[in-house]
């Protein structure tokens, strides 16, 4: 992307476009700290085979590390929310799912596996796959706070037939978004089309020509973005 | 005194440009998004833009600018960039598709001397 400047013989050149806040990096690297303790403290405590690891004082050091990691989890967007409401709560606005989103994830095989990528309709800052990824993790994140905290204090106190559920609700969560953690883990960082990905996360920066072509919609704009793709679908017609 | 219009999505900046240009005499309005400066900027005439380029996206500000080039009521209002992309200065280049120039590009964060010094030298410079 390059700019003029009038009566200057140099032209302004824009390679690198920010794309994520300090603060949403913070979070983000904040959550895959303690989501990845408490996912791995988590499978000791669920699978039966670990059980003899965990006995006695080394049962009692896990169930505090997964408690101690929890509170941290839980309290991450809440202090998200404290400091930044404004940008927090456009963030979520950014998640919610759009009707071009379906044709995306229709799309989403032919591009990951064969690398076609002119079928994927132009998205915004946040692709149909980041946000799925970003609404698994809010939920889960209200599933695990909601029967954790039910788990952890109300044991002795809570109907033994409610609390199994608890368990029960607790399990399908930490299930549904360590699958969704690992398929957000191995395109972050292996896979070979999204080579800007983990920069984008570390930096807060991606590249513009990743920009164009992932997040049309965010780079050029709704109507500009529309025009892109109908253009790229009739030469593709051809 | 100038007329200037500040186009730009951040409150925090638009509330401290704002005043400081308000502090010199300037008379200050301000629109948040594309479509909104170039409605006020032909209602109003400004006599210079202070231009974000990203806003709700990346490119807005330089669509604004390209629409200012084809209208002939706005294409002689001096823009300033002032904007949070990072840009590296290039000898030669082919600037893109059929984005106009700009007058004079400053990048955030920018000190109110700074931006008043380049918003007198713009002026004088459209004035001779």
């Amino acid at each position: 992307m390059i700019v003029q400047v009038k009566g200057k013989p140099e032209f302004i050149q824009i390679q690198w476009i920010p794309r994520y806040t300090t603060m949403e990096r913070v979070v983000h690297w904040f959550h895959t700290a303690t989501f990845s303790l408490l996912a791995i403290t988590g499978m000791f405590l669920f699978f039966p085979f670990f059980q003899p690891l965990i006995q006695g004082q080394a049962g009692i050091t896990f169930r505090l590390i997964h408690r101690v990691a929890a509170v941290i989890y839980g309290l991450v967007p809440i202090i998200y929310l404290i400091l930044q409401p404004r940008r927090f709560l456009m963030h979520i606005k950014e998640f919610l799912p759009q009707k071009e989103d379906i044709g995306w994830l229709k799309a989403v095989p032919a591009y990951y596996l064969l690398g076609k990528h002119e079928a994927m309709p132009p998205q915004g800052r946040f692709n149909a796959g980041e946000k799925l990824n970003g609404l698994i993790t809010i939920i889960a994140w209200l599933v695990f706070g909601f029967t954790g905290l039910l788990m952890w204090f109300g044991k002795g106190v809570i109907p033994p037939g409610l609390f199994r559920w608890l368990v029960i609700f607790h399990d399908l969560a930490m299930i549904v978004s360590v699958c969704m953690f690992l398929v957000h883990l191995y395109l972050a960082v292996a896979h070979p089309l999204m080579w800007n990905a983990l920069v984008n996360m570390r930096f807060g920066v991606t590249a513009v020509d990743y920009a164009a072509e992932h997040h049309t919609k965010w780079f050029y704009g709704p109507k500009r973005a529309m025009e892109l793709w109908e253009a790229k679908k009739r030469e593709g017609a051809h | 005194m100038a007329k200037i219009l500040l186009v730009d999505n951040d409150p925090g900046f638009v509330n401290s440009t704002r005043r400081a240009l308000q502090s010199k005499g300037h008379e200050v309005m301000t629109a948040a998004s594309g479509e909104q400066a170039l409605a006020m900027m032909r209602k109003e005439k400004p006599n210079l833009v202070l231009l974000e380029i990203m806003m709700s996206y990346v490119l807005e500000g330089l669509d604004v600018v390209r629409e200012m080039a084809k209208d002939p009521a706005l294409k002689d209002i001096p823009v300033i960039v002032v904007t949070s992309l990072k840009g590296t200065k290039v000898k030669a280049a082919q600037p893109l598709e059929s984005y106009a120039a700009v007058d004079d590009w400053l990048q955030k964060p920018v000190s109110p001397d700074q931006l008043l010094a380049r918003i007198e030298e713009v002026l004088k410079v459209k004035a001779a």
